[in-house]
């Protein structure tokens, strides 16, 4: 293995000393607490690939950066000496509005390129956590996704191409800039959801969507986990209804959307005081957002509100129009792990049907240790997120609820998946779950694509 | 012509009555739609995974390729066993395991016709969008293999946008499942590595598909225009207003003509090109929807949009559109059909391309297509006993994809690579991007045990088979469709 020192004056001679940050200056790129040797900000593909190949030559293991939004996802590193940081690749390379389509660099930010096709009319239809930092890469690595996936689907629904680098430093092309192309096998897909184990994602071309003309929020507040259930109902029966979203959240989840987490306080004075309405402790609020044309989303709401009256709901609010933004970026960023607080976020999934029954599951798993978790849940995906406040010294408790919790998803048919937690219960658990029995294929994926196990070590699901 | 022992091992796995060997019974699955032909050694019907399993375990024991078949409609020869060896005809394992409307998915065997599942749903208020022209005859396992689309593809999405999980058979014969009813299962998306590979990395065995709530109100229009370029201009202006319609089909005049001829469908033989739209969704939508689509295609010069159309006559402009390419076979004996793809502004250049490039190779071009998509449908037709006339339309056809791939687009947008267009790949991936992609073949172990023959050029890939370097010419027939 090469010196740090020698890596160092490596990667200078290949982007400059500007470019290249020492392990002194790396504390915040670290990864579960391990911190690289050196930073690498390429300001080109060809200086990606150029970092890989120092990197396949060295034998050194790299991380490939975006925005840092997601880093607690994926097991801890099994070795770590280089962040690859792609902010620097952050143009938008080709817009051609009337083609809705577009083609950018990975190491643009969702907001940035949001800014950039709300000035023709559209949007990228993602909407994950953190949009001011996370990049279009970063999403496409982590499959990440928001409450919009009720209409638009995820990354894989809106992936067109990319441009890669992979582990050896070539620079490869996947899928095309078209709307419909079955040249070859799909590597878009396989690489979206890969957190950067099989390759780098350098470029994306995306499908968009037209802005809708009109967009409003309704609030319903129902009494009981089981109600909630009915909540499903009633949103699976409104299937025709223009709604791009459909979340479930549990009482301290809706406190805490209203509060608005990194946002501007929601319930300042001036604002409404509750937008989603009262919501006792036991109850849900179901939240939906219908967007379209200004006469379907009308139509959508009253049919929800009769629905939601059928469902018993306690209450019916329609969210002001001047907090709704504010509010979903809020409701998205609720499985965001807090910086300053240890806490446990899981994401399980079950078939939508038993979400309900997935909630009371999580809830009484809960119960038994004496937590209380927020929950938001993409209903219509079957999605049920739960975020756990720990105590620092809380690893052994972490590791019992994890282990119920993941029973209770088994139990109901689904699974559940660790997106963030203390470093410590990474080492006692893999946190994408026990490897099924197409993990072999996948082993040998991996080995084909990165045969030095370069990229990301470690972090992905079997630990590869 | 397989040896008796083999037979023997065979019949044992699948019964006396599911395995084909006589030269005669064998012909019949020498086919698809294109006229590419390849004799299997034997055909085995299977009923069960565990069977198909034993039978791709047998077929490696002996180092004989697997070729699995639907309903052989398709267009890129995906369906011919280009190197002999057993073919897996799937057309028994039929059943709808389970639908579960609750959940919006069904389970399925990949022998189910497309169409039929839609059927079968339909009382549930649900059906799967995919709707290939041969959606009467195909099967939803070819579907999967080809990553078929359809006219309803451009508002929906194609075939890997409406698959959850797979059951596949692997080369060794191991059984797993890819994906499931749950979304975002943890790992690689090895489901979407298998749909769309064109039967060369795995025998899909059980399909889950999503299903779509029927919608509540549907609106067609026909827009007539005097000229191609007019209808062109009008379906990027469409898109580029922010209205996305469930279809927007486009057809030429000599279409139309062989359309009319043959069905009486309602299209306006006069014309110079027609769009078929059809917007869908709440009733209160769609009117707003229809008239805004309407006043774009009025501005860009339509002559005429028709609108208000009953059930039937609907239907009948359907089975029109969807029968379009058995209709020209009345204005010529044989065609050559391309499936290139453009990003939608460049429809109107590129289409006047294909016409150029029809006058200068002298021959007559008719076309049909996915405009809302940008995929072209370009039909050569040409008569195939004319001396030197197939090298000119192989010619033709490839400046035309030529044109496609120069214009920003790709080589096939539905209808797979196949044995035809394999060796156009290296226009649109370099040597790196097909090294890379070969490398997924390596990690699923196929080599040259599924399909061989198929998607890579010559020499990318696992080993190499002699290449007729011949490109597809249609045969004529009432069962081909686009």
């Amino acid at each position: 293995m090469v010196r740090e020192a020698v890596l160092h004056s490596h990667l200078e001679s290949i982007l400059g000393s500007e470019r290249v940050f020492p392990r002194e200056e790396a504390a915040s790129y670290a990864v579960d607490g391990i911190v690289p040797q050196a930073v690498a900000l390429p300001a080109t593909v060809e200086e990606v690939a150029e970092v890989m190949r120092l990197a396949q030559r060295e034998g050194v293991a790299v991380i490939p950066w975006g925005g840092g939004s997601a880093m607690t996802l994926g097991n801890s590193p099994r070795r770590y000496h280089i962040a690859l940081c792609l902010s620097r690749l952050n143009e938008v390379v080709e817009h051609e509005p009337a083609d809705l389509t577009a083609t950018v660099q990975a190491g643009m930010t969702l907001a940035s390129f949001q800014r950039h096709l709300a000035a023709s009319g559209q949007f990228l239809p993602l909407d994950p956590p953190s949009p001011q930092s996370a990049t279009i890469g970063g999403i496409l690595a982590a499959n990440a996704s928001g409450p919009s996936r009720h209409a638009y689907g995820t990354a894989r629904d809106l992936a067109l191409g990319m441009r890669l680098v992979m582990a050896d430093g070539r620079i490869i092309k996947a899928g095309g800039r078209v709307v419909k192309n079955v040249a070859g096998y799909d590597m878009v897909r396989l690489l979206i959801g890969s957190l950067g184990t099989l390759g780098i994602i350098v470029e994306a071309s995306l499908k968009l969507a037209p802005l809708p003309k009109a967009e409003r929020t309704l609030a319903a507040v129902l009494p009981s986990a089981q109600s909630a259930f009915g909540g499903y109902r009633f949103a699976a029966q409104a299937a025709g209804l223009s709604l791009r979203a459909v979340e479930l959240l549990n009482a301290p989840a809706a406190k805490q959307a209203c509060l608005g987490r990194k946002s501007a306080d929601l319930s300042a004075p001036d604002r409404q005081v509750a937008p989603l309405g009262e919501v006792p402790e036991y109850a849900f609020a179901l939240v939906l957002a219908a967007a379209g044309e200004a006469a379907a989303v009308e139509r959508s709401l009253n049919q929800m509100s009769e629905l939601s009256r059928q469902a018993s709901a306690l209450s019916l609010t329609e969210v002001d129009a001047s907090v709704q933004g504010q509010l979903w970026e809020s409701i998205a960023g609720l499985a965001l792990p807090s910086a300053n607080e240890t806490s446990l976020v899981c994401k399980a999934a079950a078939l939508p049907s038993r979400v309900p029954a997935l909630i009371s599951g999580l809830q009484a798993a809960g119960q038994g240790l004496s937590l209380e978790p927020l929950i938001v849940s993409h209903l219509t995906a079957g999605i049920v997120y739960s975020i756990w406040p720990l105590r620092p010294d809380g690893t052994e408790t972490a590791l019992e609820l994890v282990t119920a919790l993941r029973q209770t998803a088994r139990e109901l048919g689904g699974s559940l998946v660790v997106e963030a937690c203390p470093p410590a219960l990474k080492e006692r658990i893999d946190v994408w779950g026990e490897p099924g029995p197409d993990f072999p294929l996948m082993r040998r994926i991996k080995e084909q694509l990165d045969p030095q196990a370069i990229l990301n070590p470690g972090r992905f699901l079997g630990k590869l | 012509m397989a040896d008796r022992k083999l037979i023997r091992e065979l019949q044992a796995i699948v019964g006396r009555d599911a395995v084909l060997h006589a030269p005669e019974d064998l012909l019949v699955y020498e086919y698809d739609a294109t006229i590419e032909r390849g004799l299997p050694e034997a055909v085995v019907l299977p009923v069960t995974t565990q069977q198909v399993s034993r039978l791709v375990k047998l077929a490696r024991r002996r180092g004989l390729p697997v070729v699995a078949r639907g309903a052989g409609t398709g267009l890129s020869g995906g369906a011919i066993p280009a190197a002999g060896g057993i073919m897996l005809a799937m057309t028994r394992m039929t059943r709808i395991l389970e639908v579960d409307a609750e959940n919006r998915l069904a389970v399925v065997e990949p022998g189910v016709v497309n169409l039929d599942l839609s059927k079968a749903v339909a009382p549930h208020g649900l059906y799967y969008a995919p709707d290939p022209s041969s959606q009467k005859a195909c099967t939803l396992g070819g579907n999967v293999a080809e990553n078929a689309g359809g006219p309803h593809c451009l508002a929906y999405g194609v075939t890997t946008n409406h698959i959850l999980g797979l059951e596949v058979v692997l080369a060794d014969g191991d059984i797993v499942w890819l994906g499931g009813k749950t979304a975002d299962p943890p790992g690689y998306d090895l489901r979407g590595l298998v749909v769309g590979c064109e039967g060369t990395l795995a025998i899909v065995t059980k399909i889950i598909v999503r299903l779509l709530p029927l919608p509540q109100a549907t609106i067609t229009l026909l827009a007539i225009f005097n000229e191609v370029d007019q209808a062109s201009r009008a379906v990027s202006a469409i898109i580029g207003q922010g209205i996305i319609p469930a279809a927007l089909e486009m057809m030429d005049k000599v279409t139309m003509q062989a359309v009319e001829a043959a069905v009486h469908a309602g299209y306006p033989p006069d014309a110079g090109a027609v769009l078929l739209i059809e917007v869908d969704g709440l009733p209160e939508t769609v009117g707003p929807q229809a008239q805004a689509v309407e006043v774009i295609c009025s501005e860009l010069g339509a002559r005429e949009v028709r609108i208000g159309f009953s059930p039937p006559e609907r239907e009948r402009l359907w089975a029109g559109r969807k029968g379009a390419l058995g209709a020209l076979g009345r204005l010529a004996p044989s065609y050559y059909i391309l499936d290139g793809v453009v990003p939608r502004t460049k429809l109107p250049q590129v289409l006047q391309g294909v016409y150029e490039i029809g006058e200068r190779y002298r021959l007559r071009i008719a076309n049909v297509f996915h405009a809302g998509d940008g995929n072209l449908h370009p039909n050569i037709l040409f008569d195939e006993s004319q001396p030197g006339q197939s090298e000119q339309v192989l010619a033709a056809g490839a400046d035309i994809l030529r044109l496609c791939v120069e214009a920003g687009g790709t080589i096939t947008g539905e209808h797979g690579v196949g044995m035809e267009k394999r060796d156009f790949m290296r226009w649109i991936f370099s040597d790196d991007d097909l090294e890379v992609m070969s490398r997924i073949k390596v990690a699923f172990l196929a080599g040259d045990g599924f399909n061989p023959g198929k998607v890579f050029p010559t020499g990318v890939g696992c080993g190499e088979i002699t290449s007729r370097q011949r490109a597809v010419i249609q045969a004529l027939g009432p069962d081909v469709y686009i």
